[in-house]
Parts: structure tokens; C-alpha cells; sequence
């Protein structure tokens, strides 16, 4: 990696922007002449000095390698590469139509609504993130619609809606979108601290449009259900730590 | 006038029921499924505004001709029979057709598809039910 840890620190102590790789240390898609055979395309980074690196949607991986992607829909692939600190980049993969799935801060706060904040010890950033996309996906059976990098920072999950059990009211039918943010971690904290929303959405009987539900009485078990999976995701060997 | 050949009277009464009788109906269903909260306000709103609009015209001139032609003598001739029974025919299917475009609300359709088929269907045959009516009325006022 050519930006240096010390410039990089400086950075992040000064409270800018996080740090985004410069075109050169861009992740990109190997060329066909790379000898990398598959139907798909292929991302390929080459970060030695790091821990670990992050592709949204996909998962955790070494320091150095490539993983073959196939999306249907032009897709942006946020790449989180964790070091002594933590840098950030991206690679669009040209599917069929394009996708755009980000969202910003003021539709995450005005859509998304009450937020549970939690904490996870002893784990790396880029565990956690596979760890958040692997909860969301295996255990709560959600698919990603979305997965980005806000501005300042912070690390966004946004899954499709979902159809949840609508208790007693028979004649409505409930769904539900979590949006997971987790913040970059400041250099050296070994907390990482992690918010949960959730859009809830009812439609009656004999409606096709899906209206938004009310905060909050429906959403508090919601949110606290996968605050609770996310926490106990930790495996207690990392937990300890 | 042939014997068993309706009045002139009687088909005006037969027109108006039938006109009030699907009008009614098609707000029965609108109040029955919000009652039941299958749609809600906005919704029910929505679906009253789009009927009422459709059937004011018909419903209007209808009753209105009926109400305001009490002391019109019974029509003689076999024209103004046969006009009478063309207006029936066609206020029926075009009610037919308009209701069932509401009727699936009962069980499983959504009330923005209703909406959007009354909005479309109930105008696009209004050559159906418009000039039948007003060639009887005409016919019938002679």
C-alpha cells in the first residue's frame, strides 16, 4: 500500500473524511489477460501489509488475492482494507441494469427508525462486517439490498424487506428492512460500535401499497432481536480478547 | 302500444332501480371492506371519489328524468319500446361491468387495481350507456 500508516493516522486523528485508496491501490477487475478464467469478472487487490480485507456482499479475505463475482445488475463493490488503520475503495462490476442501492444519512434517520445502539469487543472490523452480512443473511434470511460506506465513515447494511409474522391483526400484513451501521473504529479502540434500525412497513387486506409503520411499539422487539444476534455472533474466544 | 310491451313509465322506474341499485352496491362494497379495515382512509377516499364520478352523470340524469316525469302519459309506439329495452340492456352491462371491477375486493383483488380499472373502464364505455340513454330520453319525452 503506498499511503503510509503515519500520514493515515493523521487523518483519522484530525477527523476527516475516512480514508479512501488512491487510484493505483484501487481493488479492480483483472483483465482478461490476467489468465483468470470464470464467466464472471474477477476483483483482485494486492494490500500486503494488511490484516485483512473486507468486499462488500462477499466477505473477509487475505491480505492479497481475487474472488470471481458474477452480479446480475451493475454493482459497486465497497472494499474495506484493514491495517493499523482502515482504508476504503471501490470497485463497479458491469452487470445487466444498473443497481443504485445507497441511501443517505437523512432517509437512513427518517425511514429507518428506532435505533439500537450496541458494542462488540475484541473482534476486527472486517470480522465484524462478515459477521453483521453472514447474521443478516443466514440467520434472519435477508438478502442485501444495499451495503456502502457513508461519508464520515460509517459502514451501512440496508436488507430488502421481509415479511414478519403479523400477530393479531389478521387482516394486515407486515414487513420489515433492518439497516445495520457500524463506525469505523478510531485507531487503537478496540471497541466497535454498531446501530440498528428497521422500516417496518403494513399493508390492510385488500391494499397493494405498503404504508410505514409508526415508531416505535412494534419496532423495539424487532430491533432488539438482531441487536441480540449481532452481540451474541461474538464467539466467546473473541469476546474475552 | 303491442300488449305486454312495457310503458314508457315502467322502463323509466326499471332504468333509475337499476342505475341507484348498482350505484348503491358499489358503495356498500367501498364502506364493507373499509369497516372491515381492509383499505383505509386514503384508500377509501379514493375508491368513493372515482365511483361517484363514474356513475353522477347516468345516476343523475336518470333519476332525475324519472322524478321530474310524473305526469307523462305511457308511450304508444313499438320505436320508443325498443328503445326503451336497448337503454336496459346496455345500463345493465355497463354496470355489470363496472361491478366487477369491484366485486374482487371481497375476496382477494386491491383496491388500487379497482380504482384504476373504474377510472379507465367506466369512460372508455361510456359510448355505451351515453347516447342509448339520451336517444330513449329524447325518444321518450316525443
Amino acid at each position: 500500500m503506498k499511503i503510509s500508516l503515519a500520514s493515515a493516522s493523521l487523518l483519522i486523528l484530525a477527523g476527516l473524511a475516512p480514508i479512501r485508496l488512491s487510484a493505483q491501490e484501487q481493488p479492480r477487475q483483472c483483465s482478461p489477460g490476467d489468465g483468470v478464467a470464470s464467466a464472471g469478472s474477477t476483483i483482485c487487490w494486492n494490500y500486503p501489509q494488511a490484516r485483512s480485507v473486507y468486499i462488500s456482499g462477499i466477505g473477509v479475505f487475505p491480505p492479497v488475492g481475487a474472488v470471481n463475482v458474477n452480479p446480475a445488475t451493475q454493482t459497486v463493490y465497497t472494499v474495506i482494507v484493514e491495517s493499523q488503520a482502515i482504508f476504503s475503495g471501490t470497485v463497479v462490476v458491469h452487470g445487466g441494469a444498473s443497481r443504485s442501492g445507497r441511501i443517505d444519512l437523512t432517509t437512513l434517520e427518517s425511514e429507518y427508525l428506532s435505533p439500537l445502539r450496541g458494542r462488540a469487543r475484541g473482534t476486527s472490523y472486517t470480522t465484524f462486517l462478515e459477521r453483521v452480512l453472514t447474521t443478516l443473511q443466514s440467520e434472519m434470511r435477508a438478502s442485501i439490498d444495499a451495503e456502502f460506506e457513508l461519508p464520515r465513515g460509517t459502514y451501512v447494511f440496508v436488507t430488502h424487506p421481509r415479511a414478519i409474522d403479523s400477530g393479531e391483526q389478521r387482516n394486515r400484513s407486515f414487513r420489515v428492512s433492518y439497516a445495520v451501521l457500524v463506525d469505523r473504529p478510531s485507531a487503537g479502540s478496540a471497541d466497535i460500535v454498531f446501530s440498528v434500525r428497521a422500516r417496518i412497513e403494513f399493508r390492510r387486506r385488500s391494499e397493494e401499497t405498503w404504508y410505514r409503520a409508526s415508531c416505535c411499539e412494534i419496532h423495539h422487539p424487532i430491533v432488539d432481536g438482531l441487536m441480540r444476534r449481532l452481540q451474541n455472533a461474538v464467539p466467546p474466544r473473541e469476546r474475552r480478547n | 302500444m303491442k300488449s305486454g310491451t312495457p310503458t314508457n313509465r315502467r322502463v323509466e322506474g326499471v332504468l333509475a332501480a337499476i342505475w341507484l341499485i348498482f350505484f348503491f352496491a358499489q358503495l356498500a362494497i367501498a364502506f364493507y371492506i373499509y369497516l372491515r379495515d381492509w383499505i383505509g382512509s386514503e384508500q377509501f377516499g379514493e375508491l368513493v371519489k372515482v365511483i361517484n364520478s363514474t356513475y353522477v352523470t347516468y345516476v343523475g340524469a336518470v333519476v332525475c328524468f324519472y322524478f321530474g316525469s310524473r305526469k307523462r302519459t305511457a308511450s304508444k309506439t313499438l320505436r320508443q319500446a325498443s328503445a326503451s329495452m336497448v337503454a336496459l340492456v346496455c345500463s345493465v352491462a355497463w354496470n355489470v361491468v363496472l361491478l366487477a371491477f369491484t366485486v374482487p375486493l371481497l375476496f382477494s383483488g386491491t383496491v388500487e387495481s379497482s380504482i384504476r380499472d373504474i377510472g379507465a373502464i367506466g369512460p372508455m364505455l361510456s359510448w355505451l350507456v351515453a347516447p342509448v340513454i339520451g336517444v330513449y330520453f329524447a325518444k321518450s319525452t316525443e
